[in-house]
């Protein structure tokens, strides 16, 4: 199975807030793959496909994320994550 | 990795800062505890000073008649000079007066505590456990059904948060949606709260985020909760194994316990919710001993097994006549 890893800063001024976290999920919701998304510095992964999960993680500008897509359409996953994290503007 | 000012602030562990003061910012990095009788007697070669020193009756009174002998001086020396996070007094004894020098000199923070050593041991291990046991970030929901904590698991968008939400109008309460965090305490028993973060907030597709400790009151939400059984819901297809007698105790495993496992199957027209609810019941009576699939299957043994017997009988006046 396809599993792609990457790592990420988020960029968007006000950290990953409501508004990109919910473009976030909204982008993946019906890929056909397991996202996960963590904090470089604690690996504690979440499920980026639950809105709570990556609210959780409450990142802000400037966090190093990694990102691990599992399944067929991992590299699009990882492409829509990246596109949405190095969004500066957002929200 | 906590620091040591920590446990100061644990009312129930009844702690006054004897000295050491700027030492508070010592880190504690394991939840092992040492009472350091042996080094004391001469033993030091096994002095573990990443561990938090507790001084008892034994070792104080031992002290306290002992002290004054240059050999026991030296060993309070060394224990006093190395990384100890910090030395702990039970039964409000007094320092003396060597310990309360080495503490000030060398930065150690010194408590004392009301508590006997057995009481003081067990809860400050209680505290530290929290924070160096085993623990992750599960992706499911936690729900308390009639005291049975339920760990609903599967994808996103199986249904697990409108299943708490549905559970949660029954009168059941919510631990955590979406983001459990779990931590194994005394190797047996896993521990479920959530996020601060995130704490009392579901999401449902539709209607976005919403607080459930305000729109169902306090008896809507749990703060922590014990892991009974897990439950994961499956889209359903026609292929996939579905348990229908239930004989058979499956069981997941996370962070090494094995907790009890159901599968079920979700499609259009099953009330989930109320399958979790009897599988939460059903689940609870097996803990005080009933197991129906069990007891139902016996009775059906004791049907099936009686023409048998009187085959054999009917079989041996057969021959015998």
């Amino acid at each position: 199975m396809d599993e792609l890893k990457i790592d990420l800063t988020v960029m968007n001024e006000e950290g990953l807030h409501a508004r990109p976290a919910s473009q976030l999920v909204q982008a993946l919701q019906g890929l056909e793959c397991q996202v996960f998304l963590a904090k470089v510095e604690d690996g504690e992964e979440v499920d980026a496909k639950s809105i709570l999960g990556v609210m959780m993680l409450a990142a802000e500008r400037g966090t190093r994320m990694s990102v691990r897509a599992k399944g067929k359409d991992s590299q699009k996953a990882v492409d829509a994550v990246s596109k949405i994290l190095s969004d500066k503007g957002g929200g | 990795m906590i620091q040591t000012e920590s446990i100061l602030s644990q009312e129930n562990l009844q702690l006054t800062l004897l000295c050491g003061e700027e030492g508070l910012t010592r880190e504690i990095t394991k939840a092992d505890l040492n009472r350091p009788g042996l080094e004391l007697a001469g033993c030091i070669e096994f002095f573990d000073p990443g561990r938090i020193q507790i001084f008892g009756g034994g070792e104080m009174h031992f002290l306290y008649e002992k002290g004054a002998d240059p050999a026991v001086g030296d060993i309070v020396r060394k224990i006093f000079t190395s990384e100890l996070p910090c030395a702990i007094i039970t039964n409000d004894l007094p320092p003396t007066d060597e310990m309360l020098k080495l503490g000030r000199e060398n930065n150690v923070p010194m408590f004392g505590t009301s508590l006997s050593t057995t009481r003081f041991y067990k809860r400050i291990y209680e505290y530290l456990e929290h924070y160096f046991s085993p623990s992750s970030l599960i992706h499911g929901t936690l729900v308390d059904i009639l005291g049975m904590g339920v760990l609903l698991l599967g994808e996103s968008g199986v249904g697990k948060s409108e299943c708490a939400l549905e559970l949660v109008s029954k009168g059941h309460s919510l631990v955590a949606d979406d983001v459990v965090r779990v931590v194994c305490l005394g190797d047996r028993i896993l521990n479920g709260s959530c996020p601060h973060l995130i704490r009392h907030y579901i999401e449902v597709r539709g209607l976005g985020i919403v607080d459930l400790s305000n729109l169902y009151g306090i008896r809507a939400i749990r703060k922590e909760k014990s892991i009974d059984i897990v439950i994961t819901l499956q889209d359903w297809k026609p292929e996939t194994y579905v348990e229908r007698v239930g004989i058979d105790r499956q069981v997941y495993e996370l962070l090494g316990v094995e907790l009890p496992h159901l599968t079920i199957p979700v499609k259009p027209g099953r009330n989930i919710s109320t399958i979790v609810e009897v599988g939460a019941r059903d689940q609870r009576l097996k803990l005080m001993g009933v197991n129906s699939a069990m007891d139902f299957n016996e009775r059906l043994l004791k049907m099936t097994a009686r023409p048998k017997q009187e085959d054999t009988n009917a079989a041996k006046q057969g021959t015998s006549d």
